[in-house]
């Protein structure tokens, strides 16, 4: 599996006597969508954490494109190609959408951080736009971001982060507190992006997922129990007695 | 017309009439007061670049201020009169500082970097106090001003106006150039949301730095200016109260807008030296308008200025 876009290898996290992530190993191959699902306080935040950049781990490595990325920092490993999207939505908010994407394509440049203002933007505006379109927010590029609407914004994250054109894109909760009708929209969204970018889907709607997901890792306290297709996985029964049981108690 | 447009016949229509304040025959004072505004509002311009668009509180600008009147005086103490050495001197000692300080500042946020900002400035103040070779507390009073070209052009007060002007609109310039630019556009989203723009790929703290940094060094220049323009330098310039004084220019006039901090400046300055004028109890008076435009007018004058006009 050294051809894996995204590999996580024995990540051990702790905080205190608590083992949050406990040798976690989990690769993403090209084209595949993998959801990572696992009951609250689980530690999939944490994991997440971990391969973006924010948290460092105790052990353990993460390779992008075969690459070691684990002593990278965030912003470094963004521009190598991990794009991701948060559990709440994290967009600039006093700019408009369009500014939002903008920021992402020209992430890409050499002229990123460039202090004189750049006379060729047009050029990024009239991909913004592109970039918007594709995800169904075309005719509300120029609103102020804090006046869209939740489903909105969580396609404007996506936009903004397909924009970096990454090699691999983290999902955290995309779905988290959007309506149904929202809902369903975005799950064609990243439905529609199967073979086109490989993803890492953290999702508790437990119907996307298994609509969504080629392979699902369950994480709980901190350790994967099961990998595999969603029909293996759902026949798991140490799963089913872990995590699909007690959610299926607590709908 | 739109607000944007406005804003520049408003900052147009301010420096018109600061370029031909010396030519109506006005008192000697008030010509040399006004140059002394206008040095303040350039350390009030550059303070806003990182606190109206870094979103970074900084109570340590005044050091820089004093950082760069000190190069300034040293080395014509030292017999280097030349101005634009002494410019380049109190730029890059002003530079050089913020870069050391300000790496470390720059990864503390919130009340953090501004108790971390206020201790440099204090250190920078107290070495000045303790620079016994020139002046220590006392401060330095320096024999004559830098020259210009081997001239001793700057001597007229009027000139060494126009100078600090033209300072000014350099700084008014550069501001609006770097907040226009795809720095400033990261530098602004990273004050809104610092997670998403290093998500997308940003280094936030660095470009957090260099902003502290351009700060830095137009508040150095600002130093340069206001050395010789009242040919002394001491350690009251660097005094904590003084980037107190900044920020509240940069608050009052309207924090991240194209003409507030200059207007800010103005009336701080004006107010100060009007209210002083008329009681000694002047700060209570300041004090109670200072509440009344924070509580009044959000985004101060100029906000107030942008809702009267629509």
């Amino acid at each position: 599996m050294t051809d894996a876009v995204l590999r996580l290898e024995r990540l051990t996290k702790r905080y205190g006597a608590l083992v949050v992530s406990d040798e976690v190993s989990v690769d993403v191959r090209p084209g595949e969508i993998h959801a990572l699902i696992g009951p609250n306080g689980a530690g999939k935040t944490t994991l997440i954490g971990q391969i973006a950049g924010r948290v460092a781990p105790d052990a353990g490595r993460v390779f992008l494109a075969g690459e070691d990325v684990t002593a990278l920092p965030a912003a470094t490993r963004a521009r190598r190609g991990l794009a991701r999207t948060f559990q709440i939505s994290a967009l600039v908010s006093d700019v408009t959408a369009r500014e939002n994407v903008v920021l992402a394509i020209r992430s890409r440049s050499p002229g990123r951080l460039m202090p004189v203002p750049w006379f060729g933007a047009r050029r990024f505006d009239e991909e913004a736009g592109a970039r918007l379109t594709e995800v169904g927010l075309g005719d509300r590029a120029d609103v102020i971001v804090s006046s869209l609407s939740h489903g909105e914004r969580r396609a404007l994250e996506l936009a903004a982060a397909l924009a970096l054109q990454p090699k691999v894109l983290l999902l955290d909760e995309p779905l988290a507190g959007v309506g149904k009708d929202e809902s369903r929209a975005i799950v064609k969204l990243i439905g529609g992006l199967r073979g086109r970018i490989p993803m890492l889907l953290v999702e508790h709607d437990m119907d996307a997922v298994f609509r969504l997901a080629d392979r699902i890792s369950v994480l709980v306290y901190g350790r994967i129990v099961a990998t595999g297709t969603p029909s293996e996985v759902r026949a798991d029964p140490l799963v089913r007695s872990a995590y699909l049981g007690e959610e299926d108690a607590a709908c | 017309m739109s607000k944007t447009r406005r804003d520049f016949l408003v900052l147009g229509l301010m420096l018109a009439i600061l370029a031909v304040l010396p030519l109506v025959g006005l008192p000697g004072w008030v010509i040399t007061y006004t140059a002394r505004i206008m040095a303040f509002a350039i350390c009030a311009v550059a303070l806003d670049l990182v606190l109206g668009y870094g979103g970074m509180v900084s109570l340590g600008h005044a050091a820089f201020l004093g950082i760069g009147s000190y190069a300034a005086g040293i080395l014509i103490a030292e017999g280097i009169e030349d101005f634009f050495i002494g410019l380049a001197a109190g730029a890059a000692a002003a530079g050089l500082y913020a870069l050391a300080t300000g790496a470390i500042a720059v990864r503390t946020k919130g009340v953090a970097f501004i108790m971390i900002t206020l201790a440099f400035g204090q250190m920078a103040f107290f070495v000045a106090n303790a620079l016994s070779e020139y002046g220590g507390s006392d401060g330095l009073t320096l024999w004559s001003r830098a020259t210009l070209n081997g001239t001793r052009a700057l001597k007229s007060d009027t000139t060494l106006y126009f100078v600090i002007l033209a300072a000014l609109v350099a700084s008014l310039g550069v501001v609006r150039l770097v907040t226009a630019s795809p720095f400033g556009a990261v530098l602004r989203a990273a004050r809104n949301n610092p997670e998403r723009v290093t998500a997308l790929g940003y280094d936030v703290e660095r470009v957090r730095l260099w902003a502290y940094v351009l700060s830095a060094v137009l508040c150095g220049v600002a130093g340069v200016l206001i050395a010789n323009l009242t040919s002394f330098v001491s350690p009251a310039l660097m005094a904590w109260q003084r980037s107190g004084e900044f920020i509240v220019m940069v608050i009052l006039g309207g924090a991240g807008t194209v003409w507030g901090a200059l207007a800010g400046a103005f009336v701080v300055l004006a107010l100060e030296e009007g209210l002083s004028l008329a009681t000694q109890h002047w700060k209570i008076a300041f004090g109670a308008l200072l509440v009344a435009v924070v509580l009044f007018t959000r985004g101060g004058i100029a906000g107030l200025f942008d809702r009267s006009a629509r």
